[in-house]
């Protein structure tokens, strides 16, 4: 009992945090992007246009032909009303930070998740969460509701019907088995996107001198009396690792992005978005 | 005397942990660093690739053993230098010399006295300390510890020692073993002390370290007598310093004690400004009081007063006379003008009556009164001095007129300077060859007007004369202060006579003061100046009687700030004599120090900070400092 409520004081806790960065992350990126910029169907006005052969009557606007000698035609803003499903990974080896100054790949994760879940929000999009029993959600401020779900998340395997028009985004390190991603990318017919996050350390193995290694889901140990002896093959088997992981994505159709946690949240974001704009 | 010794050597024993300590740290090497590490499947497969053999670091096993051997040698007690001891069994009698002749060299006195201590410690002896000099008692039996705390606190007094009284104490104590530090000079009783000593003596004396200096000022000037105990094989280079206020150092007078010469006498030329600025001289080297001299007020700045009178303050030959006086006079001191009445007000040393200045009767007698009870009056000649010469405030008669020395009436060419007579107190200033002088006032010839003469003439008519007057001095400056009557004004024999003059104001004649003194400010042992304490054993003396320096009277200054006089030790101890006779039972011994030292305390503190440095490396090697902490 008194556990339950230490971790709901907790989450109360994180929650606004977590969404405050995530607001901070997004803001300073809306402030360059807003709308679709292109004709469509929506409710916003676009332009006026002298009216062409095969427009529709209903399309006329009678209030500009009137002021005009030829008829007008309104053109809306093109909306399109997509669904992206979001995921980051939960296990244990996301909880990592190298340095005091870093965050942990975990924390990296659910603040591009959010941000990224408020700027399509804010485009009109649905944004749903992969794994848990939340309905996609669609008005501007359910980016709250999205961070109180978000602890829940653990597998990507959806309870609820992904459609054919959505998006899917997955935040991991990918240090597990690859099958499972490739079972579940096959399986559904969507464009999507991996994003690999790592911590620097994971890349290089700065470590020097003896070092005990241990798993960071408890599975095993090792004892190296010269860490630096290893850090160039460590370092090929980790390129070899990611190429495996951007192989399967484009194979795929999907997209592939690999994101560090020492760059800035904001540059993420960026690349995170122009990969989701470009189609 | 061996180079080094162990007290406990025993302990040496536990040297053989070392190797132990060295196969242990062999075989258990310290807990490496440990990283919770996402990347580890990544790892798993590379351990092969990697060296197996895990080991401490050879220079951690390396400072570990070093840390243990230093303690273990901390433990031994080891001692450089260990000295022979004190012969004899009980306790053990320090008898110090500390009257005024110990405070040369004094720290080397204490260093030996203090390197005897731990010996006796160890025999586990008592110390019972005789200091010479009044009013310090015999102290003890005490531990040698409380000892070493003890003598740290002793200090050589401003009077000599008492050997009687010493004898007398001497007396009443037994002890196993008695040493006598001495300080090199002998008393008539000393003898006797020596034998009076118990138990077996050793007396220290060397005379490299026994080297007492007496510096005697004469009173009048900045010369002096050195004295000390023994000549010497060579020419001694030595110097005096002269120090002002709080002590600074204002000057130093290189000088050197010939060979074979057991004084010495010192001639200082210092330039007047800085000789009124000097509070005391003494040597820097050795320190001690009776190698200082305080200097009297006569040294002192002294300010001066011009009369001025109110009806004609502001006449162009009364502007004329000050603005001389004031350029002469300005870096000698502060210059006040002002009426007669008001300047008695002032603390003034000299005042200087220009011609100029009319003084009604009533001021004129202020003026002789001021003299009477002092005063120096420096007076210049003029025309209202030349139209009424029987004033009575002169130092010598004055003839009627004025004597001319140009213009259609007379004949004779402008006269100039002559020799200073030798008497005089302007002698030793350079007289200019160009300077001449076309008027001035004639003395009425006397038979005193010659002594009276300060400055005079070519043809030997008198320029300057002065006399006593009650306590005080008249000074007459035959011609005018400005340029009306002579050139004089714009010589350098002007500034330079006005200015001794002013220098001389306060001391003109033998000066005694008549009433009991109270201590103003008084030397210590090393001839530093200390105010009297307040409740103190000291008294007031009485300058008419012989001054005796004694815990009730040291040497210093007595009065108060407006009449004090000077009583240096110096010039109040007897003749100093060297200690020659010395008992055959007593072993010799020179001040030399034998170098003995505890090495334990550096030992431990080089321990610890290996431990630190210990700790450090042990933590680096867990990774403390470096990058790559995973979070739990």
């Amino acid at each position: 009992m008194s556990d339950t409520l230490h971790s709901a004081a907790e989450l109360a806790g994180r929650l606004p945090a977590l969404l405050l960065e995530a607001e901070r992350v997004a803001h300073g990126f809306m402030r360059g992007v807003h709308g679709r910029r292109r004709v469509g169907q929506g409710e916003a006005f676009w332009q006026f246009r002298p009216y062409a052969p095969g427009d529709a009557r209903r399309d006329i606007d009678w209030k500009q032909t009137a002021r005009r000698d030829a008829p007008f035609v309104r053109e809306m803003e093109w909306e399109a009303a997509q669904t992206l499903w979001l995921w980051r990974d939960a296990s244990a080896s996301m909880d990592f930070s190298s340095a005091k100054n870093l965050s942990t790949k975990k924390e990296t994760a659910e603040v591009l998740l959010l941000a990224l879940a408020m700027l399509a929000l804010d485009g009109g999009e649905q944004v749903g969460l992969l794994g848990t029993d939340l309905a996609p959600q669609a008005h501007h401020a359910a980016a709250a509701r999205l961070a109180e779900f978000l602890p829940a998340q653990e597998t990507f395997r959806s309870t609820r019907p992904i459609a054919a028009r959505s998006q899917v985004v997955l935040f991991s390190d990918f240090f597990f088995p690859l099958e499972e991603v490739s079972k579940f990318i096959s399986s559904h017919h969507v464009s999507g996107l991996l994003v690999q996050l790592c911590d620097p350390a994971e890349r290089n193995l700065p470590y020097t001198g003896r070092v005990r290694f241990e798993d960071a889901e408890g599975d095993g140990h090792l004892t190296l009396p010269k860490a630096e002896e290893v850090r160039a093959a460590y370092a090929e088997k980790f390129l070899a690792h990611q190429r495996a992981v951007e192989g399967m994505a484009r194979a795929n159709g999907w997209k592939f992005l690999d994101f560090s946690t020492d760059v800035s949240r904001e540059t993420l974001l960026a690349a995170l978005y122009g990969a989701l704009a470009e189609g | 005397m061996a180079p080094l010794a162990f007290l406990n050597p025993w302990a040496l024993g536990a040297l053989a942990v070392v190797p132990v300590l060295w196969w242990l740290m062999r075989v258990a090497p310290p807990r490496p660093r440990t990283v919770r590490f996402p990347g580890f499947f990544l790892l798993k497969d590379l351990e092969a690739r990697a060296s197996t053999a895990a080991r401490t670091p050879w220079w951690l096993m390396l400072l570990r053993s070093v840390i243990v051997t230093l303690l273990v040698l901390a433990l031994a007690e080891p001692v450089r230098h260990i000295g022979e001891g004190v012969p004899g069994r009980g306790a053990v009698l320090l008898v110090v010399d500390n009257g005024w002749s110990a405070a040369a060299n004094w720290e080397r006195r204490v260093a030996k006295i203090r390197e005897m201590l731990p010996g006796i410690g160890r025999e586990n002896r008592a110390v019972v300390f005789l200091p010479t000099a009044p009013p310090d008692k015999a102290a003890g039996p005490m531990d040698a510890e409380e000892a070493a705390r003890w003598i740290a606190r002793l200090e050589p007094r401003p009077w000599p020692a008492d050997h009687a009284k010493a004898r007398e104490e001497a007396q009443k104590i037994s002890a196993g073993h008695s040493v006598f530090f001495s300080d090199g000079t002998a008393q008539a009783d000393t003898a006797k002390l020596l034998e009076a000593l118990p138990g077996g003596l050793t007396v220290v004396h060397d005379a490299k370290v026994n080297t007492p200096y007496v510096l005697k000022k004469n009173p009048r000037t900045l010369s002096f007598t050195l004295e000390r105990l023994r000549a010497e094989a060579h020419d001694r280079q030595m110097s005096l310093v002269a120090f002002g206020a709080e002590s600074a150092a204002a000057d130093e007078l290189k000088f050197t004690f010939p060979a074979g010469k057991r004084e010495v006498n010192i001639d200082w030329d210092m330039p007047a400004d800085m000789r009124s600025r000097i509070e005391r001289v003494a040597l820097p080297d050795p320190k001690m009081a009776s190698a200082a001299a305080l200097t009297d007020s006569r040294w002192r700045r002294r300010p001066v007063g011009i009369v001025s009178d109110p009806a004609n303050r502001e006449s162009k030959s009364f502007l004329s006379e000050v603005y001389y006086l004031r350029r002469a006079l300005e870096d000698g001191g502060q210059v006040a003008v002002d009426g007669a009445e008001a300047l008695m007000k002032k603390p003034l040393s000299a005042i200087i009556w220009p011609d100029s200045a009319a003084l009604p009767e009533a001021e004129q007698a202020l003026l002789a009164e001021w003299v009477e009870q002092g005063g120096f009056l420096i007076r210049f000649a003029g025309p209202a001095l030349a139209a009424n010469p029987d004033d009575d405030l002169l130092p010598v008669a004055l003839r009627h007129g004025q004597r001319s020395l140009e213009g259609a009436m007379t004949w004779e060419k402008p006269v100039k300077l002559g020799a200073v007579p030798e008497g005089s107190p302007l002698f030793g200033l350079d007289v200019p060859k160009d300077v001449t002088v076309t008027r001035q006032v004639l003395a009425e010839p006397a038979p005193e007007s010659f002594e009276r003469t300060w400055l005079q003439l070519e043809d030997g008519t008198p320029l300057a004369t002065g006399a006593s007057r009650g306590k005080g001095v008249v000074a007459l400056i035959h011609t005018t202060a400005g340029p009306g009557w002579s050139d004089f004004c714009y010589s350098g024999l002007y500034v330079e006579a006005l200015q001794r003059m002013v220098s001389l104001s306060a001391g003109i004649g033998d000066y005694k003061a008549e009433s009991v003194l109270p201590p103003l400010m008084l030397m210590d042992g090393f001839g530093r100046l200390r105010a009297p304490e307040e409740k103190g054993r000291e008294r007031p003396v009485d300058p008419r009687a012989d001054f005796i320096p004694s815990p009730e009277t040291p040497p210093g200054l007595y009065g108060d700030r407006r009449e004090f006089q000077v009583f240096n030790l110096g010039d109040h101890v007897p003749p100093m004599a060297a200690l020659e006779k010395i008992p055959a039972r007593a072993e010799e011994q020179g001040y030399d120090l034998s170098g003995e030292k505890a090495l334990k305390p550096d030992l431990l503190r080089l321990a610890l900070v290996l431990l630190l440095l210990d700790t450090l490396a042990t933590l680096a090697l867990r990774g403390v400092f470096a990058m790559g902490r995973g979070r739990a």
